[in-house]
């Protein structure tokens, strides 16, 4: 990533210097990584891609704004981001109506039974809707920092630059969310089909929805 | 610390927070010791050891083609909007013009004065989002624009963009990012602890709370302001009378834009 940078900001620059392509040149170099941080967060493609579109059509009005203190991506990445997290906020607001359970079937529309996937390209999408799914009972600010650190590979301290928070708090959402996301993926977690029956998790280590939402215990730190 | 453990076990969040190396030494110990002598437990913290690989082998597929130009349009259109609204439309600038740095001669300040009083009569077409206002007096208007000053080509539309005899449009004040607290703060008054009533009580709803985020959207709510002249911003004041913090919202997205302290 980081060799790319110098023709990033160089693309930047032509943007703010009136250059009518070069920002959708930029986008389209790392669209598909914005694509992926977007779903990953969102699960929904209709919300994530809505998602992406604010978030760029803003970065391109801010553009003048970026002082390249941070990588282009770095950048582009929090505006992305935010918007996700502004979207699942919204989203855990109106899930905490009751929702009748199949509402967990929708994104893909796969059946979310695991062992109903026998090939391996419906073993991805059927593990990839089990992962998303319980994602998305995490807290966002959790689920954004296991999306950054675990899925995309992002180190602490990247992830930190682009949550604008602390690297100790980007690790305790990681480790809080991979705690919460355990039970949640059942025959999906690590190991799981070794067992032959998955032991009850204790209850405190289960999230508590109703007092993690809508303010977070970590947003002391924002 | 004894017994640490209820039942027996650790719960996974702590055997996540061991695995993060988050634990304070003394409970770092005493789980490490626990482990030793736990099946369950070694069990629960090995599948959180490999939760990120599972989480990592969660492959994406590159964004599709109907995203992909739908995003394309979208950038095309906002390029389109840039390039219309930079050069050749007239710009009644809002009320802070004047302590913003001057970047227009002495002959487009004077277009721009004539530009101004024309948009006392007839529209004139503003770069950037504005609305049009109805009723109210042209002097006002003529007032409160009367040091406008201006984009790059001020003189060249005082003509155009004409919207017709009756219609007055409203200007929204213009802040920049670079300048933005000392741009924001005459819009706020300390003293008062309030917002400066601006004109135009209709463009206090254009951009409702609706279309903010409801959590960002906890303090006093004030006036839209144009940021860089492109991106049309609700301001918030939150904080303790003495210390008010000014941030902008984007109407579009919700996102903030920009905040300033200002403090008596």
């Amino acid at each position: 990533m980081a060799d790319r940078e110098p023709a990033d900001r160089e693309l930047m620059q032509r943007h703010v210097d009136g250059d009518p392509d070069a920002f959708g040149e930029l986008v389209s170099r790392h669209r598909d990584r914005l694509w992926a941080v977007a779903l990953r967060t969102l699960r929904d493609p209709d919300e994530a891609a809505d998602a992406l579109q604010d978030a760029l059509v803003s970065a391109f009005r801010r553009a003048g704004s970026y002082r390249g203190d941070a990588a282009v991506t770095t950048w582009l990445h929090r505006i992305v981001v935010n918007a996700c997290l502004d979207r699942a906020r919204r989203q855990a607001v109106r899930r905490a109506e009751p929702l009748p359970d199949n509402d967990h079937h929708g994104a893909t529309g796969l059946s979310p039974t695991p062992r109903d996937a026998v090939e391996s390209v419906a073993e991805d999408t059927a593990r990839r809707d089990a992962v998303l799914t319980a994602l998305r009972e995490l807290a966002p600010e959790q689920r954004a920092a296991l999306v950054l650190v675990d899925m995309e590979g992002y180190s602490v301290n990247e992830a930190a630059q682009i949550l604008d928070c602390p690297a100790g708090t980007v690790k305790s959402r990681c480790s809080r969310g991979r705690a919460q996301l355990l039970p949640l993926l059942g025959a999906w977690a690590p190991g799981a089909a070794d067992r032959a029956v998955m032991e009850p998790i204790p209850a405190e280590g289960r999230p508590n929805r109703t007092a993690s939402r809508p303010s977070q215990p970590e947003q002391e730190v924002t | 610390m004894p017994a640490p453990y209820g039942r027996d076990h650790a719960t996974p969040q702590q055997l996540s927070d061991l695995l993060e190396g988050l634990l304070p030494p003394a409970e770092d110990a005493t789980l490490t010791t626990h482990l030793g002598g736990c099946e369950r437990c070694r069990g629960v913290r090995d599948q959180l050891n490999d939760l990120p690989a599972v989480l990592a082998s969660v492959s994406i597929p590159p964004m599709p083609t109907a995203v992909a130009s739908r995003l394309d349009d979208a950038l095309a259109a906002e390029s389109q909007r840039r390039a219309d609204s930079s050069g050749t439309s007239p710009v009644v600038v809002p009320l802070d013009s004047a302590r913003r740095p001057a970047r227009n001669d002495r002959a487009r300040r004077w277009f721009a004065g004539v530009a101004a009083a024309a948009a006392a009569v007839v529209g004139v077409s503003v770069a950037g989002n504005v609305w049009t206002q109805g009723g109210g007096g042209a002097d006002s208007s003529g007032a409160a624009t009367s040091d406008a000053g201006g984009n790059d080509d001020a003189g060249a539309g005082a003509e155009a963009g004409a919207a017709g005899p009756t219609d007055r449009r409203a200007t929204v004040p213009d802040v920049a990012l670079d300048s933005f607290a000392a741009d924001v703060r005459p819009l706020y008054d300390e003293r008062a602890g309030d917002f400066v009533q601006l004109r135009g009580g209709d463009e206090a709803r254009r951009c409702s709370a609706n279309d903010l985020r409801a959590e960002t959207v906890t303090g006093d709510v004030g006036p839209l302001v144009l940021v860089d002249r492109a991106e049309l911003a609700r301001l918030v004041a939150t904080g303790p009378a003495r210390s008010r913090t000014i941030t902008a919202y984007s109407c579009a997205s919700g996102e903030k834009i920009a905040s300033a302290r200002l403090r008596r």
